[in-house]
């Protein structure tokens, strides 16, 4: 069954995964993997590289379909939904990739203002131009709307992509390693951002880092994936009481202890 | 053991291959016909594909038409056949030379763009971030792509069946003496209607075909920018032998 964390009465749930499991071939990625996500809350997602935490999201928005188990959003149950149903849910749920994925052939106006275009949202140029312009200045950027993806450095980079994904207020946001491979200036910036749109907007955050500061320092949860497994989910309020021998090796990154290291597993 | 290892190996690879395209083109069709029309990036890609490789296919096409009357010229004047050079040239080309030798630049040229385009955006994640925004990719990537290559190679074959013979005849004229009037009525003289359908089915579906194969490798690259470039080589030579492989079959069907 492994570790769930079921929220009382008084929080209202966004999102919930049951026994999720995925396999790549003979590889098994994710064993039965329950978690809950409360609506508004920033959860990080830690464990080490290709223990299956980009996997867990992109099962979350359909990137990927589980192999058993399900997963439930506003209390419905979308692990098998159709093409058509999962437009309308990708409309609520957006995702920021670990590189920003931006489109290079589009520059930043068209890239922030692609959903809007591709859903009929706004019909008007300068409808259009305003919005872009406030989602831009949303993240901290402006006058950049015609430059190319490659003409921006790479924190720049994650902003728009950022931008991009608010652009439907979607009332979940999945970030993949969103400050890998940035200094931690930039980092701090991106941190930040995550917790202003937590807070402006409401929107549930659902991090996947191995970045242990930052996810204590923004997070009102945590949670470890080792194997495959959920084995460590806390508040980080309680991070101080809680008692789990994989998630103390994790933070100190110590190589004794439950966690296996690649010396141990050669 | 080793061997029957390598061909069943071999069959099981081939087999979920054609599977693959098999789908892949199915779905291509599926979301070409569907709403959206998606104009904008249509007309992206015809200026890309169409007006781009246009130059290339124009000056191979005025190439072989200047090559092929000359070496027409001198084998059949050993026969005292000179006067049935214009029309060989023009039969040739259009029935075979202009479309084939156009199928094959486009392959190169355009074939290559599609999967290294898409490759590249599969392997930065692009792909899967037009799938989050609630785009399918199939029908933004793929389908403008296959429909602007198909029309476009239309356009480039029927150039390209004038452009050789205009080749040929200032080659006839400059080189050989021959005139000119002469030349293109008589090149056009034993040309039917069946011949320009034929050459313009052939351009259509070599249009086809190289968009199909343009894309799909680049749907399914892995490997990063190493898998990009092995898709891109793979996804030529494939264009290449299929294009050679189908005007063959096109030429049982239809003469």
């Amino acid at each position: 069954m492994g570790l769930y964390f079921k929220f009382n009465n008084m929080v209202e749930e966004i999102l919930r995964t049951e026994h999720l499991c995925k396999k790549f071939g003979k590889l098994t990625v994710l064993d039965d993997v329950s978690i809950s996500f409360a609506k508004g809350e920033i959860f990080t997602l830690m464990g080490q590289s290709g223990v299956g935490k980009s996997v867990f999201i992109k099962l979350l928005i359909g990137l990927l379909e589980p192999d058993s188990g399900k997963i439930f959003f506003n209390g419905e149950d979308i692990t098998n939904a159709s093409p058509k149903a999962w437009i309308e849910i990708r409309k609520k749920m957006g995702m920021l990739f670990q590189n920003g994925a931006l489109f290079d052939s589009l520059n930043v106006f068209d890239n922030v203002s692609f959903q809007i275009r591709e859903h009929m949202l706004k019909k008007t140029d300068e409808e259009l131009k305003i919005l872009v312009r406030e989602l831009l200045m949303e993240v901290g950027l402006k006058n950049i709307e015609t430059l190319f993806s490659d003409q921006l450095s790479g924190g720049m980079q994650k902003r728009v992509a950022l931008a991009r994904t608010i652009a439907l207020n979607p009332s979940v946001i999945l970030y993949d390693e969103p400050i890998t491979g940035l200094d931690p200036i930039t980092a701090s910036v991106i941190n930040k951002l995550i917790k202003d749109l937590n807070k402006k907007k409401n929107i549930t955050s659902i991090i996947v880092s191995h970045d242990i500061k930052s996810s204590i320092r923004i997070s009102q949860r945590i949670g470890l994936l080792y194997k495959g497994k959920l084995v460590a989910l806390t508040e980080t309020e309680n991070l101080k009481n809680y008692k789990n021998e994989y998630l103390d090796q994790f933070i100190k990154g110590s190589i004794n202890g439950p966690i296996e290291t690649i010396l141990e597993e050669k | 053991m080793l061997i029957f290892r390598i061909i069943i190996d071999f069959f099981i690879f081939f087999f979920k291959s054609v599977g693959s395209l098999a789908i892949f083109i199915l779905e291509t069709v599926k979301w070409t016909l569907r709403k959206p029309f998606r104009k904008q990036v249509f007309l992206e890609q015809m200026e890309k594909i169409g007006i781009q490789t246009l130059p290339v296919a124009l000056i191979s096409s005025t190439f072989t038409g200047m090559i092929f009357i000359v070496q027409l010229y001198y084998s059949l004047k050993q026969y005292n056949l000179e006067s049935v050079c214009p029309g060989s040239l023009g039969l040739s080309l259009i029935r075979e030379l202009a479309p084939v030798l156009a199928g094959l630049v486009m392959a190169g040229r355009v074939g290559a763009a599609l999967t290294a385009e898409i490759g590249t955006m599969k392997v930065t994640e692009q792909i899967d971030a037009l799938t989050t925004m609630g785009v399918n990719p199939i029908q933004y990537l793929s389908s403008p792509r296959f429909l602007s290559t198909t029309f476009a190679m239309l356009g480039i074959v029927i150039m390209a069946d004038f452009v050789g013979i205009l080749g040929g005849m200032v080659v006839g004229k400059f080189v050989l003496g021959l005139n000119s009037t002469t030349f293109i009525s008589q090149a056009f003289a034993d040309v039917t209607l069946k011949d320009f359908f034929a050459s313009m089915i052939k351009g259509l579906t070599f249009g086809m075909i190289i968009a199909w194969i343009g894309c799909w490798k680049g749907f399914y690259v892995r490997g990063g920018s190493k898998g990009v470039g092995k898709a891109t080589m793979e996804s030529v030579v494939i264009a290449m032998e299929l294009i050679l492989l189908w005007d063959y079959i096109l030429n049982l069907i239809i003469w």
